[in-house]
């Protein structure tokens, strides 16, 4: 990614007041680009046609047509922009339907303000990004983890299982299961839940 | 249908062949009859006065209509040379109605009462056994004095004097069919009682079921009363014998007033009601004032009744065709036209020969009919009652789910979206002016989150939106595969393959089956202790199997916790009609099985 390169982004929700704090949260930042909004499934796929994005950041949950089913159009034709879901579902079951090669990332609408930037510039990069609800905050700087095996917790508290968590980031489960080790070990847990609901206590 | 049938083969089968006296084999040769009419206690002694007597052939009924209704009939006899070894008896046939019979001026039995105390006696063959102390070799006389309740009396059968054994194994074979047989009824009756007074106790609540309760009530009373008093007991006194004729003459009441439905207009319904109260005036009258004389010579108009409400019934019913009632009452109206048409062809038997016995297979034919379409009324009424309240609780159950989905949906599609905007503004109102009091914007920030957690747990709890966007199978494989991963057991997963099975089942099915697994799962982690827990999902073409099985502790009961509630959860299984078995013992882990039916 050159540094000069603008993010051009698309973003779509039917939630007037959420999508209007959307617009205020990325004009402050200089490496992205809004090239437009939607409020229906439809307006941004007519939307994604005409200006063709990098990215385009979809809420789960728009009346005329689901994330997903955009997915799937967008899928079909040519030269998919990335996909960044927002959502207000912290169920795994979402982050399990959302671990698609199509669906980039996944983010919280309330993490918005941690996640969304950051999330934008990973699937940017090419990897993916999933913001990891009730652990959004808790995995603070000062952890005596790595920001790998944070990112382990991160998905274990959001209920993904040590092969779910492997698939999505794209590591073996024997690697994915290490990293649970140590974590436990170092925060000297018994065991991965218990992890979790430490550092959520610590936030 | 079939049982109907069946039914009724086998009260043909088991009722008696009633047979008229049978004369051959007889020993004894009875000399000619002598009729007395009236009463006279001397009569019984073997030199009383016969002049008043008249020559008479038996059997030969009087007309107990006249000044009297009763009567003494007299006949000698002389015994052959070598005695029986069981000694003599004598066979004398139906009497109509009570009878004392005197042997050589001693009393030897009797059935009924005679006198003023009067008690009819049932119409059946009378056996008594001649004592050795009163017999003499030649110039028997045996006496036989009859009272009638009825229009006509006396001996309604042949008199046979024969050796006790003979005599007393005819007697035992006939007596044992016609018990058989009656028991039969009675038995029927008494399970259609059983039932009746279950579905009622449980509180089914139907204007129908009140008069087919009353049905059974009446018809029980008149059948046990015949059967176990009328046979057996000699306590049976006039006021009890009487109740059991009022009962039976209150019968057409309940069916008139079963049958008023049948009838849009007026006077039919007003006429029908009249003959209903007519038969209940009667059967007060027979109850309370009635002398039982009077039951008999009313019986024509009982009957006259009986026909007047068929008559008007009959045609309005085939004007207004099948579906004019329910099935239930129906099936009651069925039954009791057979029993009037047995009744019919039993009381023009009796008419057209009053020497024929009564017909009472005809009438233990009609009886077996009414008791079984009773039953099958109550049956049938049972399940339409069952199945209107499971339609009730199912749309109960329907309109509480819809009302938790919308709320779901606002609280998260609106309020919870809201809420996040409100936290994205601060937090960048935050960032733009940074200043002291920092913490304060931190803390109501933080506040926010807690509040948009809340409400999304709790429109979560209102109705799992993954079900509905993204199907039952990815739902229930996450629910379980987190739950396994956060508590440490492994888990064993047979669910179909992507969504395609669940296409026909109503979102209520899922949402069910998703919040039964989900409740299972709260009481693995909270009580079992687990270390494997296997979940079945299986769509069979009648309806969802779902089977959670653990390898816990065991013996801990389902508890009502987060999520739904168990309360909640069985009623919503009894809406769709599923059942939900849980089985478990100590140390041998829990069984949890729901079946859901589709449609």
């Amino acid at each position: 990614m050159a540094p000069h390169q603008l993010i051009r982004i698309i973003l779509a929700d039917d939630h007037q007041l959420f999508l209007e704090g959307l617009q205020r949260l990325f004009s402050d930042q200089p490496d992205i680009q809004l090239e437009g909004f939607a409020r229906t499934g439809r307006e941004a796929l007519a939307l994604i046609e005409a200006r063709k994005p990098d990215i385009v950041v979809l809420d789960i949950d728009m009346p005329d047509m689901d994330a997903f089913t955009i997915a799937n159009r967008l899928a079909g034709a040519g030269d998919p922009p990335r996909i960044i879901l927002l959502s207000m579902h912290n169920e795994t079951a979402y982050l399990l339907a959302a671990s698609r090669p199509d669906i980039q990332g996944y983010v919280l609408k309330d993490a918005a303000f941690d996640d969304l930037i950051h999330a934008v510039h990973e699937v940017h990069a090419g990897r993916r990004y999933m913001s990891a609800g009730i652990a959004d905050d808790a995995v603070g700087s000062r952890s005596p983890l790595t920001p790998r095996e944070q990112e382990v917790l991160r998905y274990a508290a959001a209920g993904l299982t040590t092969r779910q968590t492997a698939d999505q980031l794209g590591l073996s489960a024997k690697t994915i299961e290490t990293h649970r080790t140590n974590i436990i070990r170092k925060l000297d847990v018994a065991n991965i839940t218990e992890a979790v609901h430490i550092t959520m206590r610590l936030r | 249908m079939k049982y109907f049938v069946f039914l009724m083969l086998a009260v043909v089968f088991m009722c008696p062949a009633q047979v008229i006296g049978d004369m051959s084999g007889a020993r004894v040769v009875l000399r000619p009859w002598t009729f007395l009419r009236g009463d006279d206690v001397d009569w019984a002694k073997p030199d009383a006065d016969e002049s008043a007597g008249t020559a008479q052939t038996v059997p030969e009924l009087f007309d107990a209509t006249g000044d009297s209704p009763m009567a003494w009939y007299r006949v000698r006899f002389d015994l052959p040379r070598e005695r029986p070894a069981g000694g003599w008896g004598v066979r004398t046939g139906r009497i109509l109605t009570s009878d004392e019979v005197y042997l050589n001026g001693g009393l030897i039995g009797g059935e009924g009462r005679i006198g003023a105390d009067f008690v009819d006696a049932p119409q059946k063959e009378r056996v008594y056994r001649l004592p050795g102390h009163l017999l003499q070799p030649e110039d028997n006389v045996l006496a036989v004095r009859v009272q009638s309740s009825q229009a006509r009396g006396g001996l309604a059968g042949a008199v046979v004097v024969d050796a006790w054994e003979e005599i007393s194994r005819i007697a035992q074979r006939q007596m044992a069919r016609q018990k058989a047989s009656e028991a039969f009824v009675l038995g029927l009756l008494g399970m259609t009682l059983v039932f009746w007074a279950m579905l009622y106790v449980r509180g089914v609540p139907h204007r129908g079921y009140l008069w087919i309760g009353m049905l059974i009530v009446l018809f029980t009373l008149v059948f046990g009363l015949e059967s176990l008093l009328f046979y057996e007991a000699k306590w049976l006194t006039p006021r009890l014998q009487r109740i059991a004729v009022a009962a039976l003459a209150a019968l057409p009441a309940p069916f008139f007033m079963l049958s008023l439905p049948v009838f849009d207009s007026r006077w039919p319904t007003l006429v029908l009601k009249g003959l209903a109260g007519l038969c209940a005036a009667l059967a007060c009258f027979i109850a309370i004032a009635g002398n039982l004389q009077w039951c008999h010579r009313i019986e024509p108009l009982w009957m006259g009744l009986v026909l007047a409400g068929t008559a008007i019934i009959v045609p309005g019913f085939l004007r207004k065709g099948w579906g004019a009632l329910p099935a239930s009452d129906l099936c009651v109206f069925a039954g009791f036209l057979w029993l009037v048409a047995f009744s019919l062809v039993e009381y023009l038997v009796c008419q057209w020969n009053p020497l024929l016995p009564p017909f009472s297979l005809a009438l233990h034919i009609g009886f077996a009919g009414l008791a079984a379409s009773l039953a099958v009324a109550l049956s049938i009424q049972y399940r339409a009652t069952y199945r209107q309240l499971r339609h009730l609780s199912r749309q109960l159950v329907g309109t509480e789910e819809q009302e938790r989905k919308r709320l779901a949906a606002t609280l998260h599609n609106e309020i919870a979206p809201t809420l996040s905007a409100v936290k994205l503004d601060i937090q960048l109102l935050l960032r733009r002016c940074p200043r002291e009091e920092d913490d304060d914007g931190k803390r109501i920030v933080a506040q926010l989150s807690d509040s948009i957690n809340a409400l999304r747990d709790f429109s979560h709890v209102l109705r799992p939106a993954e079900i509905d966007q993204l199907g039952l199978t990815v739902a229930l494989r996450a629910l379980a595969e987190r739950t396994a991963d956060q508590h440490g057991f492994s888990l064993e997963l047979d669910l179909p393959e992507g969504e395609a099975p669940f296409a026909g089942i109503s979102p209520d099915m899922s949402v069910t089956i998703y919040r039964a697994a989900q409740e299972a799962f709260n009481n693995i982690v909270r009580h079992a202790s687990a270390d494997s827990v296997r979940l079945t999902l299986e769509r069979k073409s009648s309806g969802l199997r779902l089977r959670i099985s653990d390898n816990g502790r065991g013996g801990a009961p389902l508890q009502a916790n987060t999520g739904i509630g168990l309360l909640t959860l069985r009623e919503h299984v009894d809406a769709l009609a599923g059942t939900c078995r849980v089985t478990t013992a100590t140390g041998k882990g829990m069984d949890i099985e729901l079946w859901l039916p589709i449609n």
